[in-house]
């Protein structure tokens, strides 16, 4: 029950490529900063699209950055990125 | 209700992390959780530079951390020694290195590891930024 | 569940491009001398930071990878590397300067579950 906290582009290093190798089946990624670029990452996109209900959002980071929200991601507010690493028993930052 | 210890290890102005810091803090504290203290360190310590001068038209992020401390208590926690080489010295450390320059002063306290290791102990989650 | 008082330090960095071994293993010695349970993972880069060959005064850099022989007498015995990480680097395990515990990729998830709170550097 770990939350993974992503906060870099796929596109510049493998921070979330290895995270996803590692995924363990009650784990969580939230996709910040950077990060939510990774939803303009065609192999990536589709990795995450399989892991429906496991991937959230951060909503102000993806308006900053214009990024479209796909349907199979949760998107929350900090309000929710609080709570969110409540219902995961802790966070790694990657 | 849950508490929290935030470590910041990101400078402020380079990278977003010690922005999203202060935002998660502050939604914590918002929705009534407890933030036991706020810890710099790594580059993070700049954050506790009183030396910054923030150009108007941006966002004042030493000024934010301050308001946190201040209207809700937050401890705002710079660790000594990966402050002091970076140039976050305090009033006293200043004065035992005669050096005439300070930039550390309240509400930022300076502390050792020993209080990450307290706050962490008491506290539910600790996020990294 | 978690114990209490454990920590986990996972290190992914390359020892000198950046400071983040240095700190570290500052933070993982002073969490252990205050009563924490230190954990040491490394993987990625960070597998790097301990290989016995390395000579950063070269660089003006501290030869911090000579602490970690004696992290022993720290209270830190549980040093964690990733066999895969370790592989995609022609790393072989007598190369390290200190004893280590070889995990599997997917067991890094596993081996965080005991832990209360997990830093990353």
């Amino acid at each position: 029950m770990i939350l993974h906290k992503l906060t870099t582009s796929p596109f510049k290093d493998l921070n979330l490529q290895n995270c996803l190798q590692r995924l363990a089946d009650n784990d969580g990624i939230l996709l910040s900063q950077d990060a939510v670029y990774a939803v303009m990452h065609q192999d990536i996109s589709h990795k995450l699209s399989q892991l429906s209900g496991k991937v959230f959002m951060l909503k102000e980071d993806a308006e900053a950055r214009g990024v479209l929200v796909n349907e199979y991601i949760q998107t929350i507010n900090y309000g929710g990125f609080v709570e969110l690493t409540l219902k995961f028993n802790k966070v790694v930052s990657w | 209700m849950s508490s929290f210890t935030l470590l910041v290890t990101s400078a402020p102005c380079s990278e977003q992390n010690a922005y999203s810091a202060y935002r998660f803090a502050l939604a914590a504290v918002q929705a009534k959780h407890t933030v036991n203290g706020i810890f710099f360190y790594q580059s993070g310590t700049l954050n506790g530079s009183s030396l910054q001068l923030t150009p108007s038209d941006e966002f004042d992020l030493y000024a934010a951390w301050k308001s946190l401390a201040n209207d809700h208590k937050v401890p705002l926690m710079v660790c000594v020694s990966a402050a002091s080489k970076r140039g976050i010295i305090t009033t006293e450390d200043a004065q035992d290195s005669d050096n005439p320059h300070f930039s550390l002063t309240a509400p930022f306290e300076s502390v050792g590891l020993g209080e990450l290791a307290i706050l962490m102990k008491n506290s539910d989650r600790l996020v990294q930024f | 569940m978690s114990d209490s008082n454990t920590l986990a330090i996972i290190n992914q960095s390359a020892p000198y491009g950046n400071s983040n071994g240095q700190e570290s293993l500052d933070m993982a010695m002073a969490m252990s001398n205050f009563a924490q349970d230190v954990s040491l993972f490394f993987i990625e880069d960070g597998v790097l930071q301990l290989l016995s060959k390395q000579t950063p005064a070269n660089i003006d850099a501290k030869a911090y990878h000579k602490t970690f022989p004696a992290l022993e007498f720290y209270d830190i015995d549980n040093i964690y590397v990733c066999k895969q990480s370790l592989e995609s680097r022609g790393i072989k395990v007598s190369e390290l300067c200190v004893d280590i515990t070889l995990i599997e990729l997917h067991e890094l998830p596993t081996l965080l579950t005991c832990q209360q709170h997990v830093m990353s550097f």
